[in-house]
């Protein structure tokens, strides 16, 4: 199994859910993030004062999803995201070694 | 009707024997009758066959706890229909109108129980209540009816104890809104047949403590007698996971938040109160707050144009003024559209500020819809507005503020398609923003001033509106005009709030002031408008000398110590391709505006487009 994490920009979240649903994956986290890559900051000038924004809001999905299907699911996530801009996002992926669904106890592919 | 207090032969039995068991049982009982009372009503109706309804968690297991949720779970044989969700939504009506009468039995009881408080607490409380006057008292830090057998006599008197409530802020008591509920049916009567209800409703929605107020009128059914469709909205749950309230609970914490007068602590919050201080109109952001769900209860989707017409349908029934009647359609109309922006759009993306630009159309809309909207998430559930939205939405505000500023001078009107040719002289050349900012009658008061200008060289008209004055001046552009104009309201001791200057294409101008006087020589010596018109186009036209007349102003008390607000000068040559952006933040001061116009006229610059506002003692002038 693979855990997958991305950080988005905040209007491509739609996007990407629909993106990921259209391949079977409704299962994830949503997190309201703050954070710079290579975009930094930016500055900001309100009624002639001017300030420096340095963490930019973006979201974070986190994913666990059976491992064949990793590149699958990579592709959703890079078609959904991409505005072909400086700022759209990172992708991570995690090997995990277990997954257990508390209710039951399940465990593994059939956990998730 | 309530499950509040264990039915009497329960209490006595577990006063003498103390098991909790008997009485937690009796409680299931009456919870179960009243569930069954419900479900005949909203749901055996629709569904005369199908459909089960099961008791689960404490409620399934008879052991209801005062604060004990009732769970319920609802089984249908087949598909539910649209109804279905409809039907439902009325059985959990019926669900909170009980759960708000349990509510209001234990806020009435606690209430009973804090009159018999002592000690330091309870002198504070008593030490407020000495705000009481001829109608009310206070004790305990409630306020009651001296005499509530005038309610009758005087239907009126509630509505001034709630903007008592609504001025100092004291608790109105529970004993005094159970009066006036008595009288929901007279004082409905009263409310239909009477004439200048907005009137009313405004003042008390303009002061400080409205929140307070507005939750007292609520539960009282003052509300409800006044704007007869708010019945629509109580106890009404809609099916959305991010709604944690009722639509009326919604609502009031919504203008609990934005009206509270508590300060707010963290720097976000702070923007946003200091942007609430800025408001012009705060009555009508709050009456657009009372109303912006209000078209749920058709439970379709979307709801903000019913919203709208239930909103402008209780403005036409109050008499308020047709301009207060278009923003607060606007508003609602309007009111989801930033949250959807900022979380569906790139705020990056300059098109994305040009788009709300282009739809807010002025600063001040930009600033109320701004607030409406923080209100309306924040009050979604306590964890709903998190520093990151709040942040996503100062952000977009910025920006947009920052798009409307910016286009001040750049587009302007093309009149050629105006059917009349007078009107379209006047129209032509005109900043584009003068038709967001000004509505149809005041367009049709500048065109007549401006016919008379045209034979003059100059007109003026001054009114008094809400305790302030506006003046608007027509005339023939020269170097100096708006230098004169603030020059001579400075003269007079007058005090400007907000002013814009917009010029046309013949070289004509209308420069529009609103001001305060505060030595109130207006209204104590009326002859002084007459004055301050004469010495206006004398100054204007260069037949008096504005420095003279300066000398003689009453001087402004000093101030002693250094200026709170650090002033800041910045310059935008890229904003327009003929005009420079002056933005000047300052600490306000009578004779700001002549100052920064004169310096800038002396400079040889002409000034072409002008927007001067007032944030509590900060100026905020745009050049």
């Amino acid at each position: 199994m693979t855990k997958i994490e991305a950080i988005i920009q905040p209007f491509m979240l739609e996007e990407v859910r629909e993106a990921l649903k259209n391949i079977g994956i409704e299962g994830l986290t949503v997190s309201e993030v703050r954070g710079h890559g290579r975009q930094k900051g930016h500055k900001e000038i309100y009624r002639g004062q001017e300030y420096q924004v340095d963490l930019l809001p973006k979201v974070k999905l986190e994913l666990v999803v059976p491992s064949s299907r990793r590149e699958e699911v990579v592709g959703a996530l890079i078609g959904g995201a991409r505005t072909g801009k400086i700022g759209d996002g990172k992708i991570f992926l995690y090997h995990v070694r277990a997954a257990i669904r508390i209710r039951n106890d399940e465990r593994g592919e059939a956990a998730l | 009707m309530s499950a509040g207090s264990p039915p009497e032969p329960e209490r006595e039995a577990f006063l003498a024997t103390g098991d909790a068991a008997c009485v937690l049982s009796a409680r299931t009982a009456r919870v179960q009758e009243l569930v069954r009372a419900a479900y005949e009503q909203a749901l055996a109706p629709a569904f005369p066959r199908g459909l089960a309804a099961l008791a689960v968690g404490g409620f399934g297991r008879a052991e209801m706890f005062p604060h004990s949720d009732v769970d319920l779970l609802l089984l249908v044989e087949q598909e539910p229909r649209a109804q279905a969700s409809r039907d439902a939504a009325a059985l959990m009506r019926e669900y909170f109108l009980h759960a708000r009468a349990v509510h209001r039995a234990a806020e009435a009881a606690m209430e009973a129980s804090e009159s018999a408080e002592s000690g330091l607490l309870a002198q504070y409380r008593d030490w407020r209540s000495r705000l009481s006057n001829a109608d009310f008292s206070g004790a305990g830090d409630r306020v009651y009816f001296k005499a509530p057998q005038q309610l009758g006599h005087d239907p009126e008197l509630a509505f001034r104890w709630f903007e008592f409530v609504a001025r100092h802020g004291i608790r109105p008591a529970r004993d005094s809104e159970r009066r006036v509920a008595e009288q929901a049916a007279a004082l409905a009567e009263h409310c239909a047949s009477s004439r200048g209800g907005w009137r009313m409703l405004e003042g008390i929605l303009s002061l400080p403590h409205v929140a307070l107020a507005l939750r007292g009128m609520h539960a009282s059914g003052l509300l409800r007698a006044l704007l007869p469709d708010w019945e629509r909205v109580e106890c009404l749950a809609v099916r959305d996971f991010s709604h944690r309230y009722t639509v009326d609970e919604h609502t009031l914490v919504a203008i609990q938040e934005l009206a509270a007068p508590a300060g707010a602590q963290d720097p976000p919050r702070q923007r946003l109160a200091g942007l609430w201080q800025e408001v012009g109109q705060p009555a009508v952001v709050l009456f657009a707050l009372l109303w912006h769900d209000a078209g749920k209860f058709t439970g379709l989707a979307p709801h903000a144009n019913e919203s709208a017409r239930l909103a402008d349908s209780a403005l036409e029934r109050l008499q308020a003024p047709r301009e207060v009647r278009r923003v607060v359609r606007f508003l609602i109309e309007r009111h989801l559209d930033l949250h959807q922006i900022m979380l569906r759009r790139d705020l990056d993306d300059p098109s994305t500020a040009r788009l709300l630009a282009r739809r807010v159309e002025t600063v001040e809309r930009l600033k109320e819809l701004t607030l409406l909207t923080y209100a309306d998430i924040s009050a979604l559930h306590p964890e709903a507005m998190t520093p990151w939205r709040l942040e996503q939405l100062w952000g977009l505000y910025v920006l947009t503020h920052n798009e409307l500023t910016r286009e001040l001078d750049t587009e302007r009107i093309d009149a050629s398609a105006t059917a009349s040719p007078e009107l379209a002289e006047f129209l032509e050349g005109l900043p584009v923003r003068y038709l967001r900012t000004q509505g149809e009658e005041e367009i049709q008061e500048h065109y007549r001033l401006w016919q008379l200008a045209n034979d003059r060289g100059l007109a003026c008209e001054i009114r008094k509106r809400n305790g302030t004055y506006s003046l608007v001046v027509a005339a023939r552009d020269r170097p100096f005009l708006l230098a004169s104009i603030a020059g001579v309201l400075a003269a007079f001791g007058m005090n400007i709030l907000k002013a814009e200057a917009y010029g046309n294409r013949s070289g004509m101008v209308v420069d529009t002031f609103a001001f305060e006087d505060p030595h109130r020589s207006f209204s104590l010596n009326p002859s002084e408008v007459d004055r301050f018109r004469l010495t206006l186009e004398r100054v204007a036209q260069g037949r008096s000398d504005l420095g003279r007349l300066l000398e003689s102003r009453p001087k402004p008390s000093p101030s002693g110590g250094r200026p709170r607000v650090q002033p800041t000068v910045a310059f935008n040559s890229e904003a327009s391709p003929t005009a420079t952006l002056i933005e000047v933040v300052a600490q306000d001061r009578p004779g700001l505006l002549y100052d920064l116009a004169s310096t800038i006229s002396a400079a040889g610059c002409n000034i072409e487009t002008v927007l001067i506002d007032t944030e509590a003692r900060k100026a905020l002038d745009v050049f």
